[in-house]
């Protein structure tokens, strides 16, 4: 009986095992924090992309009426209003809807770009990988606010020359986890076998190699989207991001620093909004990694 | 030990060109010509392709980035645009105020992120940990000129203690000072907890326990000596993170510094500053990564041992030199 009871138990375990996924998903529900961060995140995304049903853009963001200068917050205007009459809560609105997009957009290519040159270095090792590597140091040797503003100054302060100065910062830590990721599968059996019965690298690596190494990658990915969201605001704020009229959080920032003195309350928006999304993209990324790998956790 | 260094110092040069590289071949893509901008829209075209001719620009990019290379290692980076001296010089000039912020807040992050680290370690899931993680990840989160506008608005227009702007006397330190410390507290805090608490539960700290020597002792001599090492590698990638955080710092505090000339010279378009000052502060962060290589010989035995095995063996197969020549030969 005893026994018997044993075995089912023993089953249960390995039939729980076979589902690593869905496994990763339960542990990351159970995380409170991970959670925390989902909900602030799903709550600041949901406020942007319903933005337009709330403020009207011309009207509240860019428009100004300096008859509502420095107004204070009220039920018409809940953030109060800027030094050209503007609303606040609409700019903090429309602000993430760019900062957020942004974030992702460069997060994304540079993902993209850092994760083909890892996965290249981790599978084929040797040169390949010295070369790329060696690459990857010397872009990290430079610091990257210094060469994001590099960027910027020889492209001109565009969105998109924006984006191509974060994203050039993130693709040497995408590029080395991805190979160290891709180092921990490339010698697995799995890999072996396919191997052995001749499939093309391309479809090792494809079907094999980057779903088994995508964890730490996503982990990061969740991270950088915050560091980019916060080196962008900061290259906005110091003039060399977006440019106004255009809401955008850093700039909003730079904004309230002209008028310190006069009216202090309006930089504490925007710099609330810039730490409520960084702090639920790093709760979330934290969560993911303790669901990912248990162990780590201490 | 000596050829280890020697051969890491071989093996910056070719980092060094991919650098150069890098930062030429992006400062290049400026729209305009140098002599353009030094006269500005309205000069005559004769006398901007005449400054061109002068400056070289006329010849192309390849021959262009040779000759930037070669002056770079005669330690010449070019004059300014628009105040026609010497690149290095300026930067000298301007590096103290820089070097002094950094070290200041590193030291600063130091003191704070290391003990408290070891604390929350020691004392894991008590309120000491909570609180220290809280810091850590708020820390992480806050942006670094947000904070400053903070201090400013309580420290220099409530209660006017601190000065806002300029680099007077060292009371004008403090605030830049502070906020440029705070990304480096959070990474040190969390480096030195993750290190404290793999380190605690190893055998060597229990038994030193078991032999019933005192608590303190334990933490500081057994313990955090040996996770003192990935602690070191983080506090110096964040002195490169805190020199290239100057750059916003300067500017909130008008601070004379690298920071406040990289962004001046970016908005004057002053090209050859620009490249001088990214590749200053590239070169001093791979000197700093190389210093902390070595200084990890002398904290852990163990290391210095693998570096001096590797050199006997390369002496073995052949000279030195000839080996890390070859293998420049074959990167570049």
């Amino acid at each position: 009986m005893i026994k018997k009871l044993n075995v089912i138990k023993i089953e249960k375990k390995i039939k729980k095992k076979q589902n690593p996924t869905k496994e990763v998903f339960m542990r990351l529900l159970r995380n409170k924090s991970a959670m925390v961060g989902i909900v602030l995140f799903t709550i600041i995304t949901m406020m942007s992309l319903f933005a337009p049903l709330m403020v009207d853009y011309y009207e509240d963001c860019i428009e100004q009426n300096l008859v509502d200068r420095f107004l204070p917050p009220s039920p018409e205007h809940w953030f109060g209003t800027d030094a050209f009459g503007r609303d606040i809560f609409a700019r903090i609105l429309y602000g993430g809807r760019i900062s957020i997009t942004l974030g992702m957009v460069s997060t994304g290519i540079s993902m993209v770009i850092g994760g083909t040159l890892g996965v290249i270095a981790g599978y084929y090792g040797k040169k390949p990988d010295e070369i790329i590597m060696r690459i990857m140091d010397s872009i990290m040797a430079i610091p990257g606010i210094i060469f994001a503003l590099a960027i910027v100054a020889a492209l001109g302060p565009e969105i998109k020359n924006l984006i191509i100065a974060v994203l050039v910062m993130q693709i040497p830590s995408f590029a080395r986890i991805t190979k160290s990721a891709v180092i921990g599968v490339a010698n697995a059996e799995y890999i072996e076998a396919a191997k052995t019965y001749a499939a093309s690298p391309f479809r090792i690596i494809l079907r094999y190699v980057l779903p088994n190494s995508l964890g730490p990658v996503i982990v990061h990915a969740s991270m950088s989207v915050a560091t980019m969201i916060m080196a962008m605001a900061g290259l906005s704020f110091i003039g060399m991001g977006v440019q106004p009229p255009t809401p955008e959080w850093g700039l909003m920032l730079s904004e309230a620093k002209e008028y310190i003195r006069y009216m202090p309350g309006m930089m504490y928006y925007p710099g609330a909004a810039i730490i409520i999304t960084a702090l639920s993209l790093n709760l979330f990324g934290d969560g993911l990694r303790d669901a990912l790998d248990p162990k780590l956790k201490d | 030990m000596r050829g280890f260094i020697v051969r890491r110092l071989l093996l910056l040069l070719p980092t060094i060109l991919a650098i150069i590289f890098i930062v030429f071949f992006v400062t290049s893509l400026t729209p305009g010509s140098p002599g353009r901008i030094i006269l500005g829209p309205n000069a005559e075209q004769v006398n901007v392709d005449a400054i061109n001719h002068e400056l070289g620009f006329d010849k192309p990019f390849y021959a262009r980035y040779v000759d930037y290379v070669i002056n770079v290692f005669k330690g010449d980076l070019g004059k300014t645009y628009f105040t026609n001296k010497p690149v290095i010089d300026e930067i000298i000039s301007r590096f103290p105020v820089t070097f002094n912020l950094a070290v200041y807040s590193l030291f600063f992050s130091c003191i704070i992120g290391i003990p408290l680290g070891v604390f929350s370690a020691v004392k894991q899931y008590s309120i000491i940990d909570y609180l220290g993680t809280t810091l850590a990840i708020l820390l992480a989160v806050v942006p670094t000129f947000w904070f400053a506008l903070v201090l400013i608005l309580f420290f220099s227009l409530e209660l006017k203690m601190l000065p806002s702007s300029g680099a007077s006397s060292s009371l004008h330190y403090v605030m830049p000072v502070i906020v440029t410390a705070l990304p480096a507290i959070a990474s040190i805090l969390r480096m030195t907890r993750t290190t404290m608490l793999e380190t605690i539960r190893s055998d060597y700290v229990r038994t030193a326990r078991a032999k019933g020597i005192n608590e303190n002792k334990v933490v500081w001599y057994h313990a955090f000596k040996n996770a003192l090492l990935p602690v070191v590698t983080i506090i110096g990638m964040n002195f490169g993170f805190t020199i290239g955080g100057t750059v916003i710092t300067e500017s909130i505090f008008s601070l004379p510094g690298l920071g406040l000339l990289t962004i001046n010279s970016i908005r004057n378009k002053d090209i050859p500053q620009v490249m001088g000052i990214v590749l200053f502060f590239s070169l001093l962060f791979l000197l700093i990564m190389l210093l902390i290589d070595i200084l990890y010989a002398y904290l852990d035995p163990r290391i210095k041992a693998t570096y001096d095995a590797k050199e006997e063996t390369a002496i073995r197969k052949g000279t030195f030199f000839k080996r890390s020549i070859r293998r420049i030969k074959r990167l570049v």
